[in-house]
């Protein structure tokens, strides 16, 4: 069964469908959404959330790239759980790195414990220099350069996913882009290779 | 260096090229400036390192399946409040509109105006001038054209049919000083003073005085106070007042036809009646946005 009928088959109420469909997208709704809140648990709820709310709307669904429409839920979902943590601010329970004097970006020393080889060293310090870079950006251009250059997603799909004109689209991604530029710069010597690696892709 | 150089323009043609999304026009004009000026051409490398590593950002692994049980997507009960505020807000938008058109639309004012006067008044009393105005708007108009006079301590009393309410029978006896008579109308029943027989009835009209809501209810002199505790009160009929000597036994020009009194009322009473509703109407506005949004907010709290 392809794409289209399962999505057919969901509108008619077949809960197993969607959940097919769910399987297909979920890695990336979840990254989505952890790249926007920066957070497992909170990606975890807000990917759930926008699955059901996915189902609960799938009569909405107007054709056009799924992924996109799925996408749209997700961010929907991140932006209502931004503005909640705006209005009731929290204190993490991360602890300060006290030599940087700033919070320790993710939750590593929770997640996983076990001794990390040395070449994944420079994997998450690569994640965390992102995490840090994209996280200072704006709620909507944080979405944009998500969707475009970490997950992939085209300009008509992001466009169709953030409900946005292309033009807009296209303004904030080259924004978002610049200030990326400028932040990663500053992680040069802690990831070297990575900038090795986008210098060979210049070259090619 | 470069961030000086280019506008955000030019950053965001650069973008769209490295993403292949421009037009061939764009593209050929942005591919003639990147073999021209090299701080576009580093523009570009910027951009592209950049793009090289966000695509290097690991994938992470979802912590569970997301798949939906029938449970998870029961449909949400919608409490039956909800629709009723969404229903009552709209009833209330409904009414403050109308009071604000019975208000502010002329061809409106005078057909709300006097359904929404009654209700005013029923709820909030009458005020003090608008109620002697109103009982005597009982009167046969006939009766309403004819002066009210009123007699202190004078010549016999000439009784005009109307007088005061809950008067003589007749058998008064006008004459006395302290007694205030009006006519005695048997046909209509209304009460007032005698009417003895030599009743004349007297030319409407006094030219109406500006403002005499004052002068009704002006409390007797001390004159007059003494008066009254000098001379036996023998008549039936009230008492409304006290003249002064010079005055005694004159026509008072101040006397209120029902028609003047009316006319008072109708002047006063319209302005305060409608900065009243123009009040009620704002406050059921804000009462009918109030609950529009109240319910909308709880409404999507429940169907998160």
């Amino acid at each position: 069964m392809d794409e289209a009928e399962l999505i057919h088959e969901a509108i008619q109420g077949d809960l197993d469908a969607f959940n097919r469909l769910v399987l297909t997208y979920q890695e990336m709704a979840f990254n989505l959404a952890f790249r926007m809140l920066n957070d497992d648990a909170a990606a975890e709820d807000a990917t759930q959330t926008a699955f059901i709310s996915a189902y609960r709307n799938l009569r909405s669904y107007r054709g056009g790239s799924f992924r996109a429409w799925v996408m749209r839920m997700v961010t929907n979902t991140c932006y209502d759980e931004l503005r909640r943590r705006h209005r009731r601010p929290t204190v993490p329970l991360e602890p300060v790195n006290v030599e940087e004097e700033e919070e320790i970006e993710n939750p590593s020393w929770l997640a996983d414990d076990s001794p990390s080889p040395e070449d994944q060293m420079e994997s998450k310090e690569l994640e965390k220099a992102i995490s840090h870079c994209i996280q200072g950006l704006p709620e909507e251009f944080r979405a944009v350069v998500v969707m475009v250059d970490v997950q992939g997603l085209d300009y008509a799909e992001v466009s169709d996913a953030m409900g946005k004109p292309l033009g807009t689209i296209k303004s904030r991604l080259a924004r978002a882009r610049g200030r990326l530029r400028d932040c990663l710069a500053g992680f040069r010597e802690l990831i070297p290779s990575f900038f090795r690696l986008g210098e060979e892709v210049i070259g090619s | 260096m470069i961030k000086g150089q280019l506008s955000s323009k030019d950053w965001e043609l650069l973008s769209s090229y490295m993403d292949g999304e421009l037009n061939p026009r764009d593209k050929a004009r942005v591919e003639a400036r990147l073999s021209t000026q090299p701080e576009f051409q580093e523009a570009l490398d910027g951009l592209r390192r950049t793009k090289a590593i966000l695509r290097k950002t690991p994938i992470r692994k979802v912590p569970r399946n997301f798949t939906l049980r029938a449970a998870d997507v029961q449909p949400v009960k919608t409490p039956r409040w909800i629709p009723t505020m969404q229903w009552s807000s709209a009833a209330v938008a409904l009414v403050a509109v109308f009071l604000f058109a019975s208000q502010l639309v002329p061809g409106f004012r005078g057909l709300a105006t006097t359904a929404s006067e009654k209700a005013v008044d029923s709820e909030m009393g009458a005020p003090e001038v608008a109620q002697p105005a109103q009982s005597l708007a009982a009167v046969p108009a006939t009766d309403q054209a004819t002066p009210e006079v009123i007699y202190w301590g004078g010549p016999p009393a000439q009784a005009n049919g109307l007088g005061g309410m809950g008067g003589g029978d007749g058998s008064v006896d006008c004459g006395s000083p302290g007694a205030m008579c009006g006519g005695a109308d048997p046909k209509l029943e209304v009460g007032g003073g005698a009417d003895n027989g030599e009743t004349t009835q007297m030319p409407f009209p006094q030219p109406p005085i500006p403002n005499m809501l004052p002068d009704l209810q002006t409390q007797p002199t001390e004159t007059a106070r003494s008066a009254i505790a000098a001379e036996p009160v023998t008549g039936t009929g009230p008492i409304l007042g006290v003249r002064p000597d010079a005055d005694q036994g004159a026509v008072l020009p101040e006397a209120i036809t029902p028609a003047e009194s009316l006319a008072v009322s109708d002047e006063s009473e319209p302005r305060s009646t409608g900065q009243l509703l123009l009040i009620a109407a704002s406050v059921l506005l804000a009462l009918a946005v109030g609950l529009m949004i109240a319910a909308i907010l709880l409404k999507r709290k429940l169907l998160r």
